[in-house]
C-alpha cells in the first residue's frame, strides 16, 4: 500500500490533475441572509427537502447541497444557511467572503426586516467589495397576505434602487422558492462567465504591456 | 536558474495573485474551477488593501483591485494565507490551532506521532535510538505545519520520535511549566510514601494541555519501556533521545514513567479517529455515534472559524468550511429524525434545543412567530429525509483515480474530503491484514460452509464488505486529491515568487544568451518528462491493479470470518 501513495505524490499529478477540469459538475455558492424569523432555513428547507417546518428555532449555520439541472446543465448547489440574529455575525463573516450569490430575505409581514436588509446588503458589499455581487431581494411569508405591512412598492423600489430582482415568495405554500434559486444561480452563472471573459482579456492586456516595457 | 531556496515557500505559502499564478488557474483545480476566480479575486484585493489599512478587520482586507495597482514588489503582503505556527508557540496555541477533535487536548502532532509509535514502533529497535531522515522530518513538519493531511509513506518509527522531540524542544515553556519544573525536579528527591502524593499534587496543578502532553508522553514511553525486550530500548535510550528536549533529569523521568499509570490514571492511549470527511451511508444511526460525530465536527468547525478570524485564509479553507459545516448540519438532521423515532411524539425535549432542530415537533401547539397557520398536509414529514436525499444525490463523481468505484456505492453523500484529517489510520486495518493472514487465503477454497446463509445473503454481505471497502479507498484517494490541490497552490506560489524575481532582474541581458542553451536543455527535459510521465502512469495502473486485487482479498477474509462465526 505504501508504493501507491507514493506514486501518487502530489507534485507528479498535477499535470493530471489540470487536464479533467470538468470532472465536477459546476458548483454555486448561495448564501442566506436576513433577519431573524423571515424564513431563511425555511425557504432552504422547502428547497431541499419539499418540506415546510412550522415551529422556529433560530439557526447558527447550516450548510446543504444538491444537484439541480440549471438550464439543461446539471449544476450543484451549496447554500449555506446562516443566522439572521447578530450573535451569529462573526461566524456569518467567515462564509459570505466565499459566497458567490446571496439570497437576501425578509418577511412582508414584517418592516422591521424589510429595513434590515439595508444593512445585509451593506455588510455583503463590504465583505465582497463589488456592486454586481449576484443578490436577489426576497420577501418571504407572501401566502400572510391579510398581515402584510411591507407595500410592494417599497419593496420594488428598493430593488430598483439596489437594480437588483424583487421576488416574493412561501416558504409555506412553495410558491416561488424554486425560482430565487435558480434565478441567482442563472445570475451567478453569467457572472462568472463575464468574469473569466473579463480575466482572459485583462491577461492579454497586462501580457501585451509587459512585453512592450521589456522592448524599451 | 537560481531557484528559491525551500525556506521562501515557508515565509510566502500564500496564493499569489499575479497574472500568472490567475492564468493557469483556469483550467487546474478540477472541482474548484467554478469558485476560483471570486477567490482570486479576493486575494488581489487582500493584497492591495492589506498595504493601504493595514489594521482594518479582515472583512475589510476584501475586495478587487485593479491589475495595474499590482505593481508593488514582493514584500509580506500574503501572512493571509499563511498557516499560523503550531510548533514552536506556546503549547494551548498548539492546541487551539490543530488539535485531536476528541477532548484529549493534545496537538494533533503528538498525537499521530505517539499514536504511530504505539501501532509500529514498540517492537521496533529503532525507536528513540536512530537518528531520523532530516528531509522526512522536515517534509511531515512542513506538512502539520500547513494542516495537511499525512500519509503512511511520510511515517517511519524514528521520524515519528524526532517529531515528538521537535514538537516539545520547540514548545517555548517546559512541558512542566516554569513555575512548577523546580518543584517537580525536588519532588524526586522526597522519600516514598510523600512522593506520590507530592507529585499527583504537582500534576493536577499542571494547566490541562500540559497535563494531557506529559500524560500521554509518559504512558507511552511506559509501553515503550514494556517492551523492552523486542525493542531494546529503557528509559536510558529514552533519556538519551527526549531528555534534553523535555528538560528533565534522569531521576524524575524514571520516576514518571515507571508510575505512570497511577500518576495518569485517566490518560488511555487511543487511537485518533479524525472527524469524518464525510458520512458514511452505513453511519450508525444511533443518538451516542452521532453526538460523538457532531462533537467532533464542531470542534473542526470552530478551529476553522477561529483560524479564519486569526487571518488564516485560503480557497482550501474556505471549502473546508463549508463541508464541515454541511456535515454539522447532516449530522443534525440525522440526530434529530433518530431521537423523534425514540422520543414519543408529544413529549417536548428541552435537552437538544441546544441543536437546532427546527422540523422536529409537529405538534401544533405553539406555532412561534407568524406561522399561524396549521402544518400543512402536504408538505411530507421530515422522516424519510435520508430517503428523499438519496434519489436526488446523482452518483459519485469520480475522480480520474478511481476506476474502480461503483456509482451506487455512495449514494446519499457528496464527495466531501477534508485533506488535514484524513491520515494514515485509514491505513490501519489494511496492514496487518496484508502482512499476515492474507498469504494463507488464495489457497482456501470457497468453503463449502453449511449454508446457514442463503446464497443471496452471502452476495449482499459480500456486497456490502466491497462497498465499505472501495468507500475506504475513495475517502483516501479524495485526501489525497485535496493534498494535491493544495500542493498546487503552494507551486504557483512559487512559480510567482520566481517569474516576479526574473522578471525583474533578468529581463534583458540574460535573455539572448540562454536561448539557446535554454532550448536545448528544454528539449532533453521534455523528452525525459514524457518518459518518466509513461512509467509512472503504468506503475500507477499496476499499483491500481493490485489494490483492487487486495481488496478482494480482504473481502475473502471478512467472508470468511463471518462465515466461521454464524
Amino acid at each position: 500500500m505504501k508504493d501507491v501513495c507514493s506514486c501518487l505524490e502530489p507534485r507528479v499529478k498535477c499535470r493530471t490533475m489540470s487536464k479533467k477540469p470538468a470532472a465536477q459538475p459546476t458548483l454555486h455558492k448561495v448564501i442566506m441572509v436576513g433577519s431573524g424569523g423571515v424564513g431563511k432555513s425555511a425557504l432552504t428547507l422547502q428547497f431541499m427537502y419539499d418540506e415546510f417546518v412550522e415551529d422556529y428555532e433560530p439557526t447558527k449555520a447550516d450548510s446543504y447541497r444538491k444537484k439541480v439541472v440549471l438550464d439543461g446543465e446539471e449544476v450543484q448547489i451549496d447554500i449555506l444557511d446562516t443566522a439572521g440574529q447578530e450573535d451569529y455575525a462573526a461566524i456569518r463573516d467567515n462564509y459570505f467572503r466565499s459566497g458567490e450569490g446571496f439570497l437576501c430575505v425578509f418577511s412582508i409581514t414584517e418592516p422591521e426586516s424589510f429595513d434590515a436588509t439595508q444593512e445585509f446588503r451593506e455588510q455583503i458589499l463590504r465583505v465582497k467589495n463589488d456592486e454586481n455581487i449576484p443578490f436577489l431581494l426576497v420577501g418571504n411569508k407572501s401566502d400572510l397576505a391579510d398581515k402584510r405591512r411591507v407595500p410592494l412598492d417599497s419593496c420594488r423600489e428598493r430593488a430598483q434602487h439596489w437594480q437588483v430582482p424583487y421576488v416574493e415568495t412561501s416558504a409555506k405554500t412553495r410558491d416561488n422558492v424554486d425560482k430565487v434559486f435558480f434565478d441567482l444561480m442563472r445570475e451567478i452563472r453569467s457572472r462568472k462567465s463575464d468574469d473569466s471573459r473579463a480575466t482572459n482579456g485583462d491577461v492579454k492586456g497586462k501580457k501585451r504591456r509587459k512585453i512592450k516595457c521589456a522592448i524599451l | 536558474m537560481d531557484f528559491e531556496s525551500p525556506d521562501v515557500e515557508k515565509d510566502f505559502p500564500g496564493l499569489y495573485a499575479s497574472e500568472s499564478g490567475r492564468k493557469s488557474n483556469e483550467s487546474d483545480f478540477s472541482d474548484g474551477a467554478d469558485h476560483e476566480k471570486p477567490s482570486k479575486k479576493d486575494l488581489l484585493g487582500r493584497r492591495k488593501e492589506k498595504k493601504e489599512k493595514k489594521d482594518r478587520g479582515y472583512a475589510a482586507l476584501e475586495g478587487e483591485s485593479s491589475p495595474e495597482e499590482d505593481t508593488d514588489t514582493k514584500s509580506v503582503h500574503f501572512i493571509n494565507f499563511m498557516a499560523l505556527p503550531i510548533f514552536g508557540v506556546p503549547l494551548a496555541q498548539s492546541v487551539e490551532r490543530s488539535r485531536c477533535h476528541d477532548d484529549t487536548g493534545l496537538p494533533l502532532v503528538v498525537r499521530d506521532s505517539i499514536d504511530y509509535l504505539q501501532a509500529h514502533g514498540l517492537k521496533s529497535n529503532q525507536i528513540y535510538r536512530t537518528e531520523p531522515d532530516k528531509i522526512k522530518l522536515q517534509q511531515l513538519k512542513k506538512l502539520f505545519t500547513d494542516r495537511g493531511p499525512t500519509f503512511p509513506y511520510h511515517w517511519d518509527v524514528p521520524v515519528a520520535c524526532a517529531m515528538l522531540k521537535t514538537f516539545i524542544s520547540e514548545l517555548p515553556d517546559s512541558i512542566l511549566t516554569q513555575e512548577l519544573h523546580g518543584q517537580f525536579e525536588q519532588a524526586t528527591a522526597i522519600a516514598e510514601p510523600q512522593r506520590e502524593a507530592t507529585m499527583l499534587a504537582l500534576i493536577a496543578k499542571l494547566p490541562p494541555h500540559n497535563y494531557s502532553l506529559l500524560g500521554w508522553l509518559m504512558r507511552h514511553f511506559e509501553c515503550v519501556v514494556a517492551n523492552e525486550q523486542a525493542n531494546h530500548a529503557n528509559i536510558q535510550t529514552i533519556m538519551t533521545a527526549m531528555g534534553p528536549a523535555l528538560n528533565m533529569s534522569l531521576n524524575l523521568l524514571t520516576y514518571l514513567v515507571s508510575k505512570a499509570e497511577k500518576l495518569f490514571p485517566d490518560v488511555q492511549l487511543t487511537k485518533y479517529v479524525p472527524p469524518l470527511a464525510s458520512i458514511p451511508p452505513d453511519f450508525p444511526e444511533t443518538a451516542p455515534e452521532l453526538n460523538l460525530e457532531l462533537r467532533k465536527q464542531e470542534s473542526l468547525l470552530n478551529q476553522i472559524h477561529a483560524e479564519m478570524h486569526a487571518g488564516f485564509i485560503t480557497p482550501a479553507r474556505d471549502q473546508q468550511l463549508w463541508e464541515a459545516q454541511r456535515i454539522v448540519t447532516q449530522l443534525k438532521r440525522k440526530l434529530r429524525s433518530v431521537q423523534k423515532s425514540v422520543e414519543p411524539q408529544n413529549s417536548l425535549q428541552p435537552q437538544h434545543a441546544s441543536l437546532d432542530e427546527r422540523h422536529e415537533h409537529k405538534t401544533e401547539d405553539e406555532p412561534v412567530r407568524r406561522n399561524s397557520q396549521p402544518s400543512q398536509p402536504s408538505a411530507p414529514l421530515q422522516m424519510p429525509v435520508e430517503a428523499q436525499v438519496t434519489p436526488q444525490e446523482p452518483p459519485e463523481v469520480k475522480t480520474p483515480n478511481e476506476p474502480f468505484l461503483d456509482p451506487k456505492e455512495s449514494p446519499s453523500q457528496e464527495p466531501i474530503f477534508e485533506a488535514e484529517f484524513e491520515d494514515n489510520f485509514e491505513f490501519k486495518p489494511e496492514i496487518p491484514i496484508k502482512e499476515t493472514p492474507e498469504q494463507e487465503l488464495p489457497p482456501a477454497e470457497p468453503i463449502k460452509e453449511k449454508p446457514k446463509l442463503t446464497e443471496k445473503e452471502l452476495k449482499v454481505l459480500r456486497l456490502e464488505l466491497e462497498n465499505a471497502e472501495y468507500l475506504q479507498l475513495k475517502s483516501l484517494l479524495q485526501a489525497k486529491i485535496n493534498s494535491e490541490q493544495f500542493e498546487i497552490v503552494k507551486l504557483r506560489s512559487h512559480v510567482a515568487l520566481k517569474n516576479k524575481a526574473e522578471g525583474a532582474q533578468t529581463t534583458k541581458e540574460t535573455k539572448e544568451n540562454n536561448i539557446q542553451d535554454e532550448q536545448e536543455l528544454r528539449q532533453r527535459l521534455i523528452k525525459e518528462n514524457a518518459l518518466l510521465e509513461q512509467k509512472r502512469i503504468n506503475l500507477i495502473n499496476q499499483i491500481f491493479q493490485e489494490r483492487v486485487a487486495c481488496i478482494q482479498l480482504k473481502i475473502e477474509l471478512a467472508m470468511k470470518e463471518i462465515l466461521s462465526k454464524s
